[in-house]
């Protein structure tokens, strides 16, 4: 048995207890402090030289179950989404969710009265905490997942929003990915859908009306970019180097409706929304329910290689700010730039000097390649996406 | 598929991933009419009956020869380029488009399309940045481009050169049309040095201007009378269409570096005499 093969640690969590850690989960963060000391343990067994039984010996030969699914950054805005609809998925047995916040309190949406009750409702969700911010958390990640016995892994542990916390951001990002792709390596994940963003290929004047997937990537020389696009990359190569494992990298586009904390959607709800003098490029905005979908397909599909995933339609900023009744608070391009830099600077607002350029520049996406592997079709276009966006502000005004 | 002129068309998706690539990402639709380059069906419509006052009163533009020319199926439109301020854009794609009776896109130089206002009024009216991706694109949906292989040059020649057509680029266009197997079709045109003369240019003070703006144009008008000054003197326009041309006759590959070169000097010859013999022919520039 492949099992037999795994870790101490690993091997130290019986299977079928973890079978049960959905009722299991009442101590959540009791059982990831337990963990994290024995993971201690275990990084520094990584570090003598390697045993006869190691991992990457026999890892090429192990193979997660396909019905088994790991979600990373399970309970952020967009897994808490995947996570509701693998537990309708009749093909998926268990969901294994990785978050750095509690499962229990996640998952809670005010029904239950107690975390049991929260459990009980949710019997494929077994949750896991781990900060991928810290060192070791590929190894601990690669734990869980053999343990879980995942095949296949959503890895959507990514900021939604530009932060003034850089070093959190590159941790998260950059070095986050690096360890779920070691992590999915090690414990025999045959299917990967990592997260992008279409931003990552830079809004340029010199890009072509639609960027398709061998565009490369020339992200504007923001630290939140660059991250993701470094993110994009290590995917990739990831891809490169594993053919056994099918890699997609989901660029996604501008979303709204959304969080409140979510970008496009906060720069939308503005009464004046910033917009550069003598500028209007096209804009595509997506619903979130559609990226969501479009993230199961890639998975289902197994496509490979970085695909884009965009909304229906595109609209001038101009038209899009009418139908939302937005004013455009116009600014010219250099001057405006400098403005919002120096109050990015001075943390008084939350979009970088570089972002302005997305509100200049041509940076459509060609999303042929999704449709084409996954026969995946959006369901909002775009005229009524503005109009849930509208509506869902409206009513929030009005309370 | 099937049009009026054979253009090759069916044989390009099987021969060239690339080019079928982009076909599918083109037919991708907008809302509201747009086009992913950025044309608004309600801008043309709104702004046709000017333009066409503008071509017939202010222009009196005269178009020779249109009926030598395709009427459907991709084709590229060679012109030559002139003036301070791309007047030639507009009067010559807004000619063509009635001569022929279908929509021509203009591919324009990068300081022109990306300049704040300008560079998105023109997209809206149809517009296209000159790329060989986007080019790719419209060819690949049949569409007609009209192409200024002189680029932003034309449009630097001072008032003492005007009608001399400048170097045409590095051939790009003709490697487009080999490469998408589209005719060429040269389109001589004279008024556009006149329409906006460039008597001088003021390098200097780029600093002060956009930063996609190359220089600060100074013509009779402008910057004296300030934004009046842009508008265009009354320049009687000639259009000539010569012959269309079709590149693989003479390049089997596009990789030809030389034959490329070769066929766009012969178009600039060609184009250079018809411009000659356009402006004898059309007397005074004004009256």
């Amino acid at each position: 048995m492949a099992t037999k093969k795994t870790t101490p640690t690993a091997a130290a969590l019986p299977k079928k207890a973890v079978k049960k850690t959905a009722s299991k989960q009442t101590a959540a963060k009791k059982t990831a402090s337990k963990k994290t000391a024995s993971n201690k343990a275990a990084s520094k067994k990584a570090a003598l030289p390697p045993e006869p039984e190691a991992p990457s010996s026999s890892s090429s030969k192990y193979r997660g179950s396909d019905r088994v699914v790991a979600v990373i950054g399970a309970f952020g805005f967009l897994g808490r989404r995947v996570l509701a609809r693998l537990e309708d998925d009749p093909e998926v047995d268990r969901i294994v969710a990785v978050d750095v916040r509690s499962g229990v309190s996640s998952l809670d949406d005010g029904k239950a009265d107690n975390h049991r009750a929260v459990l009980l409702q949710h019997p494929k969700v077994s949750a896991h905490i781990l900060d991928l911010t810290t060192p070791g958390a590929d190894r601990e990640l690669a734990d869980i997942l053999r343990t879980e016995d995942a095949g296949a892994l959503f890895h959507l542990a990514f900021l939604s929003t530009p932060t003034h916390h850089l070093e959190m951001a590159h941790e998260l990002e950059t070095i986050g990915t690096h360890y779920v792709l070691n992590a999915a390596r090690e414990a025999g994940i045959t299917r990967l859908v990592s997260l992008s963003s279409t931003m990552c290929y830079g809004a340029r004047a010199d890009n072509p009306a639609f960027l398709n997937e061998q565009h490369p990537l020339r992200p504007p020389p923001s630290r939140t970019l660059k991250d993701k696009a470094d993110a994009d990359e290590q995917a990739r190569r990831f891809a490169a180097d594993n053919k056994d494992i099918a890699v997609a990298v989901a660029r996604l586009g501008a979303m709204v409706p959304t969080a409140k904390d979510h970008f496009w959607t906060r720069i939308f709800s503005r009464r004046f929304v910033p917009a550069v003098l003598g500028y209007d490029p096209l804009l595509q905005l997506m619903h979130p329910d559609d990226a969501v979908e479009a993230l199961l397909a890639i998975w289902k599909s197994g496509a490979r290689g970085a695909v884009n995933v965009v909304g229906k339609g595109y609209l001038p900023l101009s038209h899009i700010l009418t139908r939302l009744e937005r004013a455009p608070l116009y600014l010219p391009a250099g001057i405006g730039k400098s403005i919002i830099g120096t109050l990015w600077h001075a943390q008084l607002i939350d979009m970088p000097p570089h972002f302005f350029g997305f509100l200049r520049w041509p940076w459509l996406a060609d999303d042929t390649k999704l449709k084409s592997l996954t026969g995946f079709i959006a369901r909002h276009d775009l005229a009524t996406v503005l109009t849930i966006l509208a509506a869902s502000r409206t009513t929030k005004e009005q309370a | 598929m099937s049009t009026a002129v054979d253009t090759g068309i069916d044989e390009v998706t099987d021969a060239d991933d690339v080019v079928a690539d982009l076909a599918d990402g083109a037919a991708i639709a907008g809302s509201d009419g747009f086009d992913p380059f950025g044309k608004d069906p309600a801008v043309v419509a709104a702004l046709k009956p000017r333009l066409d006052r503008l071509l017939d009163k202010w222009f009196r533009v005269v178009v020779e020869g249109q009926t030598a020319m395709p009427s459907s199926g991709r084709v590229i439109f060679v012109a030559n380029h002139g003036g301070a301020l791309p007047w030639d854009a507009l009067v010559v794609t807004h000619a063509l488009s009635r001569a022929t009776n279908r929509d021509v896109r203009p591919l324009v130089e990068d300081p022109v399309i990306t300049a704040p206002f300008l560079g998105t009024l023109m997209s809206r009216l149809g517009s296209v940045r000159a790329s060989q991706d986007n080019a790719t694109r419209l060819l690949s949906r049949g569409e007609a481009c009209l192409v200024f292989p002189e680029g932003i040059q034309g449009l630097g020649k001072s008032w003492g050169r005007r009608h001399q057509l400048q170097r045409f680029g590095r051939g790009g266009f003709v490697r487009l049309a080999v490469r998408t197997k589209t005719l060429l079709v040269p389109v001589a045109v004279v008024g556009g040095e006149e329409t906006a003369p460039l008597i001088g240019r003021l390098d200097a003070l780029k600093a002060l201007l956009p930063d996609t703006v190359p220089w600060l144009p100074i013509t009779p008008t402008f910057p004296w009378l300030g934004p009046l000054g842009l508008l265009p003197l009354p320049a009687r326009w000639r259009i000539r269409i010569g012959e269309p041309i079709d590149p693989r006759k003479t390049i089997k590959d596009e990789g030809d570096a030389v034959a490329i070169n070769a066929l766009a000097a012969t178009i600039r010859d060609r184009l250079q005499k018809d411009v000659l013999e356009l402006v004898e022919a059309r007397g005074s520039a004004y009256l």
